[in-house]
């Protein structure tokens, strides 16, 4: 995923799952800390933070929707 | 093997401040359990330092905390401290990099150079935070959901079990975490935590010999 351009599809579903994130909390991902907003403009702008944050979230859809994370061991 | 551990953890910014101080209660464990504790708390996480201690006190097990690439692994002011081309003047049991990344080579690389056993994260080690505890890290409930069960590996291995099974035991204590967070009672604050503490669970990772105790 990180090697890969988000698509329109991805930036849309990644940004849904953004604005569920409370507006108080901020992510340490890297050597950086991010607010909502901040995170916003990283994955509109499809940049590397963007890639690392957005390949996390369809991870996390794809292992609830295969059921894997309830096999977890 | 000593019973020395060597940690360091920087505090420069809001990020290794938070691991600076959620490291205490390893600190805390260690000096239980009568181990030497060579801490490099803030700008002594530095490189010379660093070595100095490698050299003169060859720690069995390393605990490092600060920012990390594929590469390296820094200290304070994000000074590398450790990278691909650092030779270790002796070969340490276990190290613990809490750090992002690392896994992916620099941690191969020093099982490959004599490293008996590596734990780190083969991509970003990421944890929510609320930033009205930035005072007081250890408070905040939030960075808790992330932190803690990453304390265990430190720990785990500080009471005398092998490096796998502290990471196994962390990985677990993880996954408790999340599926607490995903039931309706937690707090939406909460339930966002899950799917970035689900990315810390899949990239937390053992190299080297299971078995090895310190």
């Amino acid at each position: 995923m990180t090697e890969e351009i988000l698509t329109e599809n991805i930036k849309k579903l990644v940004l849904a799952r953004l604005m569920i994130m409370p507006s108080n909390l901020r992510l340490s991902i890297g050597s950086k800390d991010y607010t909502k907003e901040e995170l916003q403009n990283h994955i509109e702008k499809g940049d590397e933070v963007g890639k690392e944050f957005a390949e996390m979230q369809i991870e996390f859809l794809r292992d609830l929707a295969s059921g894997s994370i309830y096999q977890y061991e | 093997m000593s019973k020395i551990i060597l940690i360091t953890r920087p505090n420069h910014d809001l990020t290794t401040n938070y691991l600076y101080f959620w490291s205490e209660p390893v600190i805390a464990t260690a000096k239980k359990h009568r181990f030497t504790i060579l801490d490099l708390a803030k700008n002594k996480a530095n490189r010379k330092t660093f070595f100095s201690y490698l050299k003169s006190k060859k720690p069995a097990f390393i605990f490092l905390n600060g920012h990390g690439s594929k590469k390296e692994i820094s200290g304070y002011d994000n000074e590398v401290l450790i990278n691909t081309n650092s030779s270790l003047p002796y070969s340490p049991s276990i190290i613990y990099a809490r750090s992002c990344d690392s896994g992916q080579i620099l941690g191969k690389l020093l099982i490959q150079k004599g490293v008996n056993a590596f734990i780190g994260y083969n991509r970003k080690f990421v944890f929510l935070y609320d930033p009205i505890y930035n005072a007081k890290p250890q408070k905040d409930p939030i960075a808790k959901i992330f932190l803690e069960p990453t304390n265990l590996i430190p720990t785990t291995i500080i009471k005398g079990h092998s490096s796998y099974s502290a990471h196994k035991r962390s990985q677990e204590n993880m996954h408790k975490n999340f599926s607490q967070l995903l039931l309706s009672s937690s707090s939406s604050e909460e339930k966002y935590c899950a799917s970035l503490l689900w990315s810390n669970i899949k990239c937390q990772i053992h190299l080297g010999n299971p078995d090895t105790k310190i």
